[in-house]
C-alpha cells in the first residue's frame, strides 16, 4: 500500500458547506430510490400480469349430449363439458374441461342443469341417487334435487346453468364458473 | 500449517467467527430444552439440501410435473429416498415449530427486549407453512391439486384484495402450466430467499439477546455453546433425521393419478397439518361462514399472536398468551383427531349397526320402488323422506334424528375410505400405464383414453340403466331394477301363478365377460337364459342375467335354447360344449387366447404340413362352422358363409368391430332388426358423429373395457437371490 493513499484514509472526513451535503443526501436518495423502483419494475409488471390480461367473459355454449342420453327418470346425470382449452403456451384439443349434472323429467323437454362445482370452495359435487342428494365430498355440505342447501357449509345453492335445446334434440348449456364461497353467484 | 492458517485468519479473521459460533455463553449450562431452534436451521438445511437435488429431477408444467416426479419415484435410484426425505422432513419442521413457538411463549422470551425477533419468528412460521402450501401442488396429482384448489379458492374470499391474490397465486383464471411455474418459483426461489433473511436476523438477533435463561434450582455452572449444547443439539438433529430417513424408507411418499380439472376427487383433504383447519371450516355455515371460519379467526388469532410481546407484559397478560397458546395446540390436536375420526370411523368399526334406520330407509326405498312417481315419497330428498315417514309424529322423528345423524356420518366415512381406495387404484393403475414411457402429451392422457379406467364410467353412464356388469357374486356395476307392473296386462307374468300380475320388462343382460365361454355357457343354458327372480314385497327384479327382464324372455332364441339344451345327453353336451368354444373364438377375446388357441389347433393339425395361412384360417371357420350347424344355428344366424335368417349376424361375434356395430346401431338388418328391444342406437349416423350418443373414441372404449382389451404391466419376476456357486 502506498503512503500517500493510507495518509488520506486516516484523514478525516472532509466537512463540506451543509447545503451542499443536503443536495448530495437528496440526489442520492432520489437516484437510489429511482434505481430501486426500476429494478423492481420489470418483475413485478411480469408477476402482475394474470390482473392485467383482460379475462375471457366470453359467453360459451357448449353442446354437453344428445337429449335421448339423459334418461327422463327426474335424477341427475354426470357429463361431462368437453371443448378446446388454451392453458398458457398449451392449446388443447377438445377435452373434458369440466362436468355438469342434467336432469330431465317427462314433464319438461328441457333438462335441468348444475354445475357439478361445490359453490362452496370448488370440490366436484356427486349425486348419491340412494339419497337423492348431490354431496359434496370435501367439507360434506349436501344439496337437494332442485339445487338448494340441505347441510354442510356452502353458502348458496347448486349453481344453474342456462340450457337450450337446439336442432331438435341437442342440448347446449352456457357454461360458466362462478366464485366460490359467497353467497351471491357472480361469474367468475 | 499453523502458518498456513494464520495467513488466512489474517485475511478473513475465521477464527474469530468460529469462536463467536461456538463459544456462545451459556448461562445455567446446556439444556436439551434448548435443542429445538437448532433441530429447524438443521431441518430446513436438509430442505435446502434435498431439494436442491430434486430441483434437478422436476420439471414445472402440466404435461411434465408428474411425470417427472413419477420418474424419480419410479427410475431414479436413490429417488424415492430423496423425495421421501424431503416429505417427511417438511412435517418434521411443522411439528418443530409448534414445540419452538409454544416454549418460546411458555418461557415467556417474547417480552421485551426480544419482541422482534419474536415477530420474526412469527414471520418465519407464516414462510413455512408457505412451503407447505406450495409444495403439496407441485407433484400435480390429484390430491395436491384439489386441496391445493380449495386453498386458492379459500384466499378469494378475503374482502377487497381476495381475487387478486387469487388471480395471482393461480397466475391465470384456471389452474395449469402458470399455476405450477409460479408455485414452483415461489416455492424453490422466493421463500427460500425470504427464509435465509429471515433466519439470518432471527440469528442475530437471538446471538444479542442470549438465550431465554430458565431458571434452575440449585444454579447450574455456565458453560458454552461448544460442545456440550453442541452435542445435544447433533444428538436432536440426529434422531430426527434417523425418523425422517426410517419413514422414507418405509413408506415412501404416494403420488396419486395426474391431476384432472374434470375428474371429481373425492378423497380430498390436506396434508395433515392443515387437516384442523379442513375440520374448522366445516363448522362455519352460512353466507359469511367461509369468511369468519378461514380469514377472520385465524387472521384474529395471528394478529393476537403478534400482539403478544405487549400483552404478555403483565403477569396476567403473559397466562393468558400461554392460555390462547395451550387453547390453539389443543384446538389443534382435538380438530385433526375429530377430522381422522369423522373420516375413518368406518374403518374403526367396520360393523357398526344402523338396522334400525336402514330398515326404515328400505322401506322408503320399496315405497319408492312399487309406487314410482305416485309415491308419497316420490322426488324427495332422504330428510324429507323422512319427516314424511314420521308425519305426526314429532317424538319418534326426533328420536330418530340423532341416529340418523350418526348413520349418515358413518356412510359419509365409508364413501371417503372407498374413495380413498378408488385414488389409490387409479394412481396405481396412472403408474402402470407410464411404465412404458409417457408420451409427450402427459400421463393423463394416458389414463383417458385406458379402457380399464375409461370403461367402468362410461359403462355406468350409458349403459347400467339397463345393463349389470357384474360377476358371478354379484360384484361390479349393479343397478337395482324396480318391478314396473304392467297395467294393460301385457308383458311377463312375475310367476308361474295363473292369473300373476304381470311386469314390463326393464332390464338387459349382463356384459361381464360378453362373449366368453362362461358367459355363453350360462346364455346357452336353458335354466338361465329367461330366467329373473321377482320380489313382489320389494318391488325388484334379480337374477335376470341375459333375457329374463327383456322383451327376449319368450323370444325364438329362449325357445329354442329350452328346447335344444333342455335335456342333453353326453354326446349333446360335448356337441354343446364344442359350440360354445367356437362361438366365443369369433369374439378373439384377449383373455381367451390360450383356449381359443387349443380349438383352432384342433382344426389345423388335420391339415397337411404344407398349408397355407389363408387355407389355415378356412380349416378353423370350417370347424366353428361345423360346431354350429350341428345345432343348426344358421337357420337362423348368419354366420361366415352361411346365410341364415334375420337373427343377429355371429360372423365375429363379440370381436371389438362386431361390438362397435352392434352399439353403433343394434337396430341395423345385420342385428336384431325389428326384434330390437329397448336398446338405442348410440353411433348410428356416421356422416353427422356429432348427433351420436357416443363418440367413436368413447365407443372403442367401451368395447376395449367389455372384451378385457387393455394395457397390463409385464409380470415383472421377483429377483432371485444369486445362489452361491459350488465349487467341486
Amino acid at each position: 500500500m502506498s503512503a500517500p493513499a493510507k495518509k488520506a484514509a486516516d484523514a478525516p472526513a472532509p466537512a463540506g458547506p451543509p447545503r451542499r451535503n443536503l443536495l448530495a443526501a437528496m440526489a442520492a436518495g432520489g437516484f437510489g430510490l429511482v434505481a430501486g423502483i426500476m429494478a423492481i419494475v420489470p418483475g413485478g409488471w411480469a408477476f402482475i400480469s394474470p390482473l392485467l390480461k383482460k379475462r375471457d367473459t366470453a359467453v360459451r355454449w357448449i353442446r354437453v349430449a344428445m337429449l335421448d342420453a339423459v334418461p327422463a327418470d327426474g335424477l341427475p346425470h354426470r357429463f361431462p363439458i368437453i371443448e378446446e382449452r388454451v392453458d398458457a403456451w398449451n392449446r388443447y384439443p377438445p377435452e373434458p374441461v369440466g362436468a355438469v349434472y342434467l336432469t330431465r323429467t317427462g314433464a319438461t323437454p328441457s333438462p335441468q342443469c348444475f354445475t357439478a362445482d361445490c359453490p362452496h370452495l370448488g370440490c366436484s359435487v356427486d349425486f348419491k341417487s340412494d339419497q337423492n342428494e348431490y354431496k359434496c365430498p370435501c367439507h360434506a355440505s349436501g344439496f337437494a334435487l332442485d339445487g338448494h342447501v340441505l347441510f354442510g357449509p356452502s353458502p348458496r345453492p347448486l349453481d344453474s346453468l342456462s340450457v337450450e335445446l337446439r336442432n331438435g334434440n341437442e342440448i347446449w348449456v352456457r357454461f360458466e364458473k362462478f366464485r366460490s364461497g359467497i353467497a351471491e353467484k357472480i361469474a367468475q | 500449517m499453523s502458518k498456513i492458517l494464520d495467513w488466512i485468519d489474517h485475511r478473513t479473521g475465521y477464527r474469530h467467527l468460529i469462536k463467536e459460533a461456538l463459544y456462545e455463553h451459556i448461562p445455567g449450562g446446556s439444556r436439551w430444552r434448548y435443542v429445538w431452534g437448532s433441530t429447524l436451521t438443521f431441518t430446513f438445511v436438509v430442505q435446502v439440501l434435498t431439494g436442491l437435488v430434486l430441483w434437478m429431477f422436476y420439471s414445472p408444467g402440466a404435461q411434465s410435473a408428474w411425470e417427472s416426479v413419477y420418474y424419480l419415484q419410479n427410475r431414479v435410484s436413490g429417488g424415492p429416498l430423496l423425495r421421501g426425505v424431503h416429505h417427511y422432513t417438511a412435517q418434521a419442521m411443522v411439528i418443530l415449530l409448534a414445540i419452538h413457538l409454544s416454549q418460546v411463549v411458555i418461557d415467556g422470551a417474547y417480552r421485551a427486549p426480544r419482541e422482534f425477533n419474536f415477530w420474526i419468528g412469527l414471520l418465519l412460521m407464516l414462510v413455512v407453512l408457505g412451503f407447505a402450501l406450495t409444495g403439496y401442488l407441485l407433484p400435480w396429482d390429484q390430491k395436491g391439486y384439489w386441496a391445493t384448489n380449495v386453498a386458492t379458492n379459500i384466499a378469494s374470499v378475503t374482502p377487497g384484495a381476495g381475487r387478486q391474490v387469487q388471480q395471482l397465486a393461480v397466475g391465470g383464471d384456471n389452474y395449469g402450466n402458470y399455476t405450477l411455474t409460479r408455485f414452483f418459483g415461489i416455492h424453490a426461489g422466493v421463500l427460500p430467499a425470504l427464509l435465509v433473511g429471515l433466519v439470518v436476523v432471527h440469528l442475530a438477533l437471538f446471538r444479542r439477546h442470549g438465550i431465554t435463561v430458565h431458571v434452575s434450582k440449585p444454579p447450574r455452572p455456565d458453560q458454552y455453546f461448544w460442545p456440550e449444547q453442541v452435542l445435544k443439539d447433533a444428538i436432536a438433529c440426529f434422531t430426527i433425521i434417523g425418523l425422517v430417513m426410517f419413514l422414507a424408507w418405509k413408506f415412501p411418499p404416494e403420488l396419486g393419478a395426474p391431476a384432472d380439472s374434470a375428474e371429481a376427487y373425492a378423497a380430498a383433504r390436506p396434508e395433515w397439518y392443515f387437516l384442523f383447519l379442513f375440520q374448522f371450516l366445516k363448522l362455519f355455515k352460512g353466507d359469511m361462514g367461509e369468511l369468519i371460519g378461514a380469514i377472520v379467526i385465524p387472521g384474529a388469532l395471528m394478529f393476537f399472536m403478534f400482539l403478544m410481546p405487549f400483552i404478555g407484559r403483565s403477569r396476567f397478560g403473559h397466562g393468558l398468551c400461554v392460555a390462547v397458546i395451550g387453547c390453539l395446540l389443543a384446538g389443534a390436536v382435538l380438530l385433526t383427531g375429530a377430522a381422522l375420526y369423522q373420516d375413518r370411523q368406518a374403518q374403526l368399526f367396520p360393523n357398526k349397526n344402523f338396522s334400525q334406520v336402514t330398515a326404515v330407509l328400505d322401506e322408503i326405498e320399496i315405497d319408492l320402488r312399487r309406487s314410482g312417481e305416485q309415491s308419497k315419497y316420490h322426488n324427495q330428498n332422504e330428510e324429507t323422506r323422512l319427516k314424511t315417514y314420521f308425519a305426526g309424529d314429532a317424538v319418534k322423528a326426533a328420536a330418530f334424528q340423532s341416529q340418523l345423524n350418526s348413520y349418515r356420518a358413518y356412510r359419509q366415512s365409508q364413501e371417503y375410505l372407498e374413495a380413498v381406495a378408488d385414488a389409490g387404484r387409479q394412481a396405481e393403475r396412472a403408474q402402470q400405464l407410464a411404465r412404458p414411457g409417457i408420451p409427450p402429451a402427459g400421463a393423463l392422457s394416458l389414463l383417458r383414453n385406458d379402457p380399464k379406467t375409461q370403461g367402468p364410467k362410461l359403462f355406468r353412464r350409458q349403459c347400467a340403466s339397463c345393463h349389470d356388469h357384474a360377476n358371478a357374486k354379484g360384484e361390479g356395476i349393479v343397478t337395482l331394477r324396480p318391478l314396473d307392473i304392467s297395467k294393460d296386462g301385457k308383458g311377463r307374468p312375475v310367476s308361474d301363478a295363473k292369473d300373476a300380475p304381470r311386469f314390463t320388462p326393464n332390464g338387459a343382460p349382463n356384459l361381464n365377460g360378453f362373449a366368453s365361454r362362461d358367459w355363453l355357457a350360462g346364455f346357452l343354458d336353458s335354466a338361465k337364459i329367461a330366467a329373473a327372480d321377482v320380489d313382489l314385497k320389494k318391488a325388484e327384479i334379480t337374477g335376470a342375467p341375459y333375457f329374463g327382464n327383456t322383451s327376449h324372455w319368450k323370444g325364438t332364441m329362449t325357445k329354442v335354447v329350452a328346447k335344444r339344451f333342455g335335456n342333453m345327453n353326453d354326446a349333446v353336451r360335448a356337441d354343446w360344449n364344442r359350440l360354445i368354444a367356437a362361438l366365443s373364438a369369433e369374439s378373439e377375446r384377449p383373455t381367451q387366447n390360450a383356449v381359443d388357441g387349443e380349438f383352432d389347433n384342433e382344426a389345423i393339425a388335420k391339415l397337411p404340413a404344407k398349408a397355407t395361412p389363408a387355407d389355415r384360417k378356412k380349416a378353423v371357420i370350417a370347424a366353428r362352422t361345423t360346431a354350429l350347424t350341428k345345432f343348426e344355428c344358421t337357420e337362423c344366424h348368419k354366420f361366415h358363409g352361411e346365410d341364415g335368417a334375420d337373427a343377429p349376424d355371429l360372423t365375429g361375434y363379440g370381436s371389438r368391430q362386431w361390438l362397435i356395430d352392434f352399439i353403433s346401431n343394434p337396430g341395423h338388418t345385420r342385428f336384431y332388426g325389428e326384434d330390437n328391444d329397448r336398446m338405442p342406437s348410440f353411433a348410428a349416423d356416421a356422416a353427422h358423429p356429432e348427433s351420436n350418443l357416443l363418440t367413436q373414441r368413447d365407443l372403442g372404449l367401451i368395447v376395449d373395457w367389455l372384451r378385457g382389451d387393455w394395457y397390463e404391466p409385464p409380470v415383472e419376476p421377483k429377483p432371485e437371490k444369486p445362489k452361491p456357486a459350488v465349487v467341486k
